[in-house]
């Protein structure tokens, strides 16, 4: 099997050529590293912040078990329904025979990432349910036909020319630039979706063991709609999204907004337990939690348990230079990203173990990490573990031979005489411009030194001596 | 009942001690004074208007004001608000406002025709259960008479935020809330508990900042000295 496969060489090229892309991606990811560097630098002890936050999630995945259970025992003494998924499907089948059973025949989506993870929208269409994402972002790619390209900000790809192209066409507004008259177009086409839909599905932030809560934050306001007008509340929620108490909520909400848009809060954060009470004006009046499990347990115990700890603030997507020139759609997973190359291989039928490779390892994204995930590492496992299986032969025969050469300090010395020694020969004028072998694709893009001076170990030697 | 998910992750928890180091620092702490201080800078930079008023009295006052000003016609509220603040309703409609509140029926026609109707008023007033001056949000909740819709369908939102109910940061409010046995309680009673933190916006095309999505574009904080 080629490596990295030709599907993933040609999406990777299609993102670097795209030049809408690339300037749409130029617009906006600086302001995104910009406003994220500015709230920490205003967060007082910002780096203990991290420190905790960290130490809560690596808690909480130790004894999930046990934090799992007491949300699921609390949702239910409040009136919720749990309903536990160990697959993408079984989480699909559930909601599609609960929205059959309740004569539903559209459902108002808010953000959720598991909802794209386990293909949700395909499913309810399949049964002739019609489900309308109501995230603006979210509702841009929906009318496109598109998925996400990015965690936080799902139509980063689009600029406004392309965004007014389609509202012209969906919504019959006339062109504009004005990027305030496309938001309130979507205003008024949504807020009658709001109030039509017998069902609002959810994805979930955090769900708080100690109260069964669930929290949801939201800068539009969506999510408020969707958990609020709909008689009926269906919240998606991964297995990890589980936090103890409300006290480490509260932490790891100082440090989500923070690294997703530099905000010091989302507007709306909203805490969430169970349906409507009777003496309540509002609210729904049934709430059904879906956890989804579709691979997560598989790596408890394992050192790719570290993922979890992701709050999906989307941080590394921004840090990342890979993503910066590829663009999300290029990774080909529902999750993008630094992040989402760990992550996708993890989850289903575990495919996507190559992404491990859309990586330069620069270290950029574990420093941008609000949890400090150890994400260079983690992709490292990744090409050790699966993705080293998908290598060709000479290639993976090569990095065995330089593992061990790069063990032996004489043996090193030794290679590194050689080497020096035949790039001078087929070097001119002290720059090789053609390599041979592996060498070629180098060379491709740039051009080789070749030094004309001795070795270091040599000078070094020499120099000692004196 | 056996739940083969639950049982697949107990079987793989590592049950390890992981050190939680110390406790961080509050983003803001210090005396109420301080925090009350802070708060209309913080709002004016959300895009939220601080206005002053002295006792319940003004603030219902000073409410039928604002919105007779910007032409309204229809406001949205609830029980809480109306029970917290007297004269409100009288003020609001010697003002020659609809006052629409109560609750949504349960069953779901009437349920559907009452939200459209709400869905009408084209502003909301609701009291906090808190404020919080670090982050200039205001903490509204359902409950027994707590509405989620009218800080979240009208395109303007009044917030009543009494100065006894100022906290530094929400840390504060969490640490106050478990001590006194509020969050206990309130876990009970309410379905909802919103942070609002400045009007609705979105950042979705280009990242340019746009106000006023799917929530209340405009959001005006009625601080209250003597309540």
């Amino acid at each position: 099997m080629a490596f990295p496969s030709p599907a993933f060489r040609q999406r990777i090229r299609q993102g670097l050529a795209d030049a809408r892309l690339q300037e749409a991606l130029g617009r906006a990811i600086p302001t995104f590293v910009a406003a994220r560097d500015a709230a920490f630098a205003a967060l007082p002890d910002a780096e203990a912040v991290r420190d905790r936050a960290r130490a809560i999630r690596a808690h909480t995945m130790a004894h999930l078990d046990r934090y799992l259970e007491q949300f699921a025992r609390e949702v239910e003494r409040r009136g919720g329904k749990v309903f536990w998924a160990a697959t993408a499907r079984e989480a699909c089948d559930y909601v599609v025979r609960l929205a059959r059973a309740r004569g539903v025949t559209m459902v108002a989506k808010s953000k959720s990432m598991v909802g794209e993870e386990i293909g949700l929208n395909a499913a309810l269409e399949a049964a002739g349910i019609r489900a309308v994402e109501t995230d603006l972002g979210e509702f841009i790619i929906q009318l496109a036909g598109e998925r996400p390209s990015h965690i936080i900000t799902p139509a980063i790809h689009k600029r406004r020319e392309d965004v007014s192209l389609l509202f012209q066409k969906h919504l019959g507004m006339p062109p504009t630039d004005e990027i305030a008259a496309m938001t309130a177009a979507a205003r008024q086409a949504l807020r009658q979706i709001f109030l039509d839909a017998r069902m609002g599905v959810s994805g979930v932030n955090f769900g708080i063991a100690e109260s069964g809560t669930l929290v949801l934050v939201t800068n539009e306001g969506n999510g408020r709609m969707v958990t609020t007008l709909p008689p009926i509340h269906v919240a998606l929620m991964g297995i990890e999204r589980v936090v103890p108490t409300w006290e480490d909520t509260e932490i790891l909400l100082r440090v989500l907004a923070r690294s997703a848009t530099g905000q010091a809060m989302t507007v709306y954060t909203s805490f969430l337990t169970g349906p409507r009470r009777p003496d309540e004006p509002d609210g729904p009046e049934e709430l059904h939690v879906v956890l989804v499990d579709n691979g997560r347990s598989r790596w408890l115990g394992t050192p790719l348990e570290e993922a979890l700890y992701c709050i999906r603030c989307g941080a590394c997507l921004n840090a990342c230079p890979v993503y910066q020139a590829i663009g999300g759609h290029a990774y080909g997973s529902v999750y993008p990203g630094p992040i989402g190359s760990i992550v996708t291989p993890m989850l289903g039928d575990g495919n996507g173990a190559e992404l491990a490779y859309a990586s330069s390892l620069c270290g950029a994204c574990q420093a941008i990490c609000p949890v400090r995930i150890a994400i260079p590492d983690l992709l490292v496992r990744w090409r050790q573990m699966r993705a080293g299986a998908l290598l060709p032969a000479w290639e993976r025969w090569g990095l065995w031979l330089y593992s061990r050469i790069a063990g032996h300090p004489r043996l090193w010395a030794w290679a590194g005489r050689w080497a020096q020694r035949l790039l001078r020969a087929l070097g001119r004028g002290g720059w090789l411009r053609r390599g041979v072998g592996p060498l070629r694709a180098w060379t491709a893009v740039r051009d080789l030194p070749v030094s004309q001076r001795a070795a270091f170990r040599d000078w070094w030697a020499s120099r000692s001596e004196d | 009942m056996a739940n083969p998910v639950l049982e697949a992750i107990r079987r793989r928890a590592t049950r390890r001690e992981v050190a939680l180091g110390p406790t961080p620092a509050w983003p803001r702490a210090g005396a109420s004074e301080e925090a009350v201080a802070a708060l209309p800078a913080v709002w004016a930079a959300l895009g939220v208007q601080t206005v002053p008023c002295r006792t319940l009295v003004e603030a219902a006052q000073r409410s039928a004001a604002l919105l007779q000003e910007r032409g309204v016609r229809g406001v949205l509220t609830d029980g809480r608000t109306i029970a917290f603040c007297p004269g409100l309703v009288d003020a609001l409609e010697a003002g020659g406002l609809t006052v629409l509140s109560g609750k949504l029926p349960h069953e779901e026609g009437p349920r559907y025709l009452s939200l459209q109707r709400w869905a009408t008023a084209e502003a909301g007033i609701t009291v906090v259960m808190a404020a919080f001056a670090d982050t200039g949000t205001l903490w509204v909740a359902g409950g027994p008479g707590g509405s989620r819709c009218a800080s979240l369908l009208p395109p303007l939102h009044l917030a009543l935020v009494p100065r006894s109910r100022v906290y530094p940061c929400f840390a504060a409010w969490i640490a106050a809330a478990r001590a006194d046995g509020t969050l206990a309680r309130w876990i009970e009673e309410s379905s909802a508990w919103i942070a609002i933190t400045g009007p609705s916006r979105t950042s979705d095309i280009e990242k340019v900042l746009t106000i006023g999505v799917h929530g209340p574009k405009a959001v005006i904080a009625l601080l209250i000295e003597e309540a």
